[in-house]
């Protein structure tokens, strides 16, 4: 080996260490807000549409089930509501009031929301359970 | 590991005033735009700019004019931090490497003129195909003692592979450009340096179970401090980012001159 190799070997060494001794001072943090808590409806006094429920079911709800489908509403979702909506729209799409039955079934099952979208609270759970329709 | 950033922002007393600015230019922001608690829209396109922003093709050595015109071979490391893939109620089985390793080529002329690429072949390794290819160029001069570089970027990013599902073809593209500004303090064969830069960052998620389609696009800035040694024709570098409020993480690279 010549000097000029051992001297680069050298360098390389010693780079790699310091290198090394760096990188344990480096700073790795990734914040996905993945832990947080969810937004969360608060409702005071009767729940209506106007009064929290309108707000409620478009954040938590109305962000897949729309029609025509948003951007993030998964393959295969129903097209015969909308929950965006309280009433019945012209185009004979269903709103929230005419499927509320269904509505207060599917979250007090748990299967609505899905897994990967924002989890209702226990408030907001029982708000849409105390829901009329009105 | 909050404590550990922290501590180096201090250390690097003299950098304090640049990133400090520039600390609360990203903080002031944040605040404009993040008056609501978070929804799963919000949580799912984060984890995606986490994942192009670790893509990225950040600066990765010192700014110093070279005294004659080299050609420079680099292998580049990016750590990847811990991601917390919860999204809603469900942790997404997103797989991350722990870290991300580039080859990367540039050529500096005496006078100052850089161009660089980074290129992958689309190849198979370990159930995944990654082909990329980025490009960079930019303008490096001394300015009262200090080397500068101005540099512009772009990098295209495909990642094909089991992403969330076993055995799946997911696909995730990031495409990203923007440019930044860096200065050195040259401290004998080492240096010591600082700057920013802003970017623009798309990304698709295609997830083949689901036939779900994620994009995301945002404007982002991120702030750098970083310390190079030559030791003959090789250059050591370890460079940190801060990329909006939200990423922290660095590179380590050595390179060989030519
Ligand atoms: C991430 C998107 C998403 C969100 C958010 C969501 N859903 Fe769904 N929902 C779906 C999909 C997709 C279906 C189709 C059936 C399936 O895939 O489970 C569905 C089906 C339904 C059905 C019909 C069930 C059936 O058996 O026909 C009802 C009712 C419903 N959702 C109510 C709700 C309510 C109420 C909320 C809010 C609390 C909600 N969904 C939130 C995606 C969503």
């Amino acid at each position: 080996m010549s000097k000029t190799m051992v001297e680069r070997g050298g360098y390389l060494v010693a780079g790699l260490i310091i290198l090394g001794a760096l990188a344990l001072a480096g700073c790795l943090e990734a914040d996905t807000r993945g832990g947080e808590e969810p937004d969360e409806v608060v409702i005071q006094g009767t729940p209506t549409w106007d009064n929290g429920i309108g707000e409620l079911l478009q954040l938590k709800c109305g962000v897949c089930h729309s029609v025509p489908p948003n951007k993030i509403s998964p393959e295969g979702i129903p097209q015969t509501f909308d929950l965006n909506v309280q009433t019945t729209r012209s185009d004979g799409v269903l709103g929230a009031q005419d499927i509320l039955t269904s509505i207060q079934f599917v979250v007090a099952e748990g299967i609505m929301p899905k897994e990967q979208a924002t989890p209702l609270t226990d408030g907001e759970k029982s708000a849409i359970q105390a829901w009329d329709g009105s | 590991m909050v404590k550990t950033c922290g501590a180096l922002f201090y250390r690097l007393d003299w950098l304090r005033l640049a990133i400090g600015l520039a600390a609360v230019l990203a903080a002031l922001q944040w605040a404009s735009g993040a008056a609501r608690a978070v929804t799963f829209i919000e949580q799912a396109e984060r984890l995606q700019h986490i994942n192009a922003f670790l893509l990225d093709l950040r600066p990765g050595q010192p700014p110093r004019v070279p005294d004659e015109t080299v050609l420079d071979f680099a292998l580049e490391i990016l750590p990847a931090p811990d991601i917390d893939n919860r999204v809603g109620a469900k942790d997404e089985p997103i797989a991350s490497p722990a870290a991300i390793p580039r080859l990367r080529l540039r050529y500096i002329t005496a006078s100052g003129f850089m161009v660089g690429g980074t290129w992958n072949p689309d190849v198979e390794f370990e159930g995944y195909r990654a082909p990329w290819t980025g490009w960079e160029v930019g303008y490096r001069f001394v300015l009262a003692g200090l080397h500068t570089e101005l540099r512009l970027f772009a990098i295209s990013v495909q990642v094909v592979g089991p992403i969330a599902d076993k055995g799946a073809e997911d696909e995730f593209d990031v495409y990203n450009r923007g440019g930044d500004l860096r200065l050195g303090v040259p401290l004998g064969t080492a240096m010591i340096y600082a700057g920013g830069g802003e970017g623009r960052s798309e990304s698709t998620l295609r997830i083949e179970s689901d036939g779900a389609r994620l994009d995301a696009e945002t404007t982002y800035t991120y702030i750098l401090a970083g310390v190079g040694g030559e030791w003959g024709p090789m250059t050591f570098t370890y460079e940190q980012y801060w990329s909006e409020d939200y990423l922290q993480h660095y590179s380590i690279s050595a390179s060989v001159r030519f």
